[in-house]
């Protein structure tokens, strides 16, 4: 038995998609929650500092922090993108397992 | 026709080389961590609750150098932990971060200290937020890698 590239391919994008549907909208809604909190937070150094309620070196301290707490935010969705990649691979591997096996009569996958 | 052919031989390339084995590029979920920080969260939402209702001298940073070495302790201790597993260069970052901010909200705290005051409710604001970003980002990723395909 012969395999079929483009029903394999087909099978395996169906696979990946799937995973991706399921994971992106998640990762986009935390992302898009953090970075209006984030940006909150920008404002409020802003409003302290023009109030006076915090020195320039507080506020430089204070922005520090924010670039820090942005780029773990950043760091998350770079994982979590990473981690539903990873996956979704592996659903279009797992999707051809039992064609390609027998196609091959050996467990390749 | 050729562009499918085209897309088919490059998804079955990438099947020869990613075949025999599931592809892992992200790690393990690790409890012990996870577990580290969501008490380091507990520690840091403490101090800032305790430091919102204390007055002069009690608010001082000398009065919370307790506080300030522990944490820096137990990061210092996950930042082991996390080095220790394969793949998990992220959440060592997002660590390595965390451990910079409390850095800096010491030297922060030591500035109000300067002026005589305590630190003003914007200020605990900002930082209750600012943490509660980096607590949820090192947590929420850490419980995304519990998804994994075994």
């Amino acid at each position: 038995m012969s395999l079929d590239l483009e029903q394999l391919s087909q099978a395996m994008l169906t696979a990946a998609k799937g995973q991706v549907a399921e994971n992106w909208p998640q990762i986009k809604d935390y992302a898009e929650q953090e970075a209006k909190k984030l940006a909150e937070n920008l404002v409020l150094i802003e409003k302290l500092k023009f109030t006076q309620q915090i020195s320039d070196e507080q506020a430089k301290l204070m922005h520090q922090m924010q670039r820090n707490a942005t780029q773990a935010v950043l760091l998350s969705v770079q994982g979590m993108t990473e981690l539903m990649a990873e996956q979704a691979l592996n659903a279009a591997l797992d999707a051809v397992k039992e064609t390609v096996n027998a196609a091959l009569n050996f467990t390749l996958l | 026709m050729f562009q499918t052919r085209l897309q088919g031989s490059c998804i079955f390339c990438l099947f020869i080389l990613f075949s025999a084995c599931n592809v892992k590029w992200v790690s393990e979920y690790d409890a012990q961590i996870d577990q580290g920080v969501t008490q380091l969260h507990r520690k840091t939402e403490t101090f800032l609750t305790t430091l919102e209702q204390q007055q002069i001298p009690e608010c001082l940073s000398t009065e919370h150098a307790l506080f300030y070495q522990q944490s820096l302790v137990d990061v210092r201790a996950l930042k082991i932990r996390a080095k220790a597993i394969p793949n998990n260069d992220i959440t060592l970052k997002q660590l390595d971060l965390f451990e910079e901010n409390l850095l800096l909200l010491n030297k922060l705290h030591q500035t109000q200290d300067s002026s005589n005051s305590c630190m003003p409710g914007g200020m605990i604001t900002f930082n209750r937020s600012n943490f509660e970003s980096i607590f949820t980002a090192i947590l929420k990723f850490e419980l995304a890698k519990k998804r994994q395909v075994k």
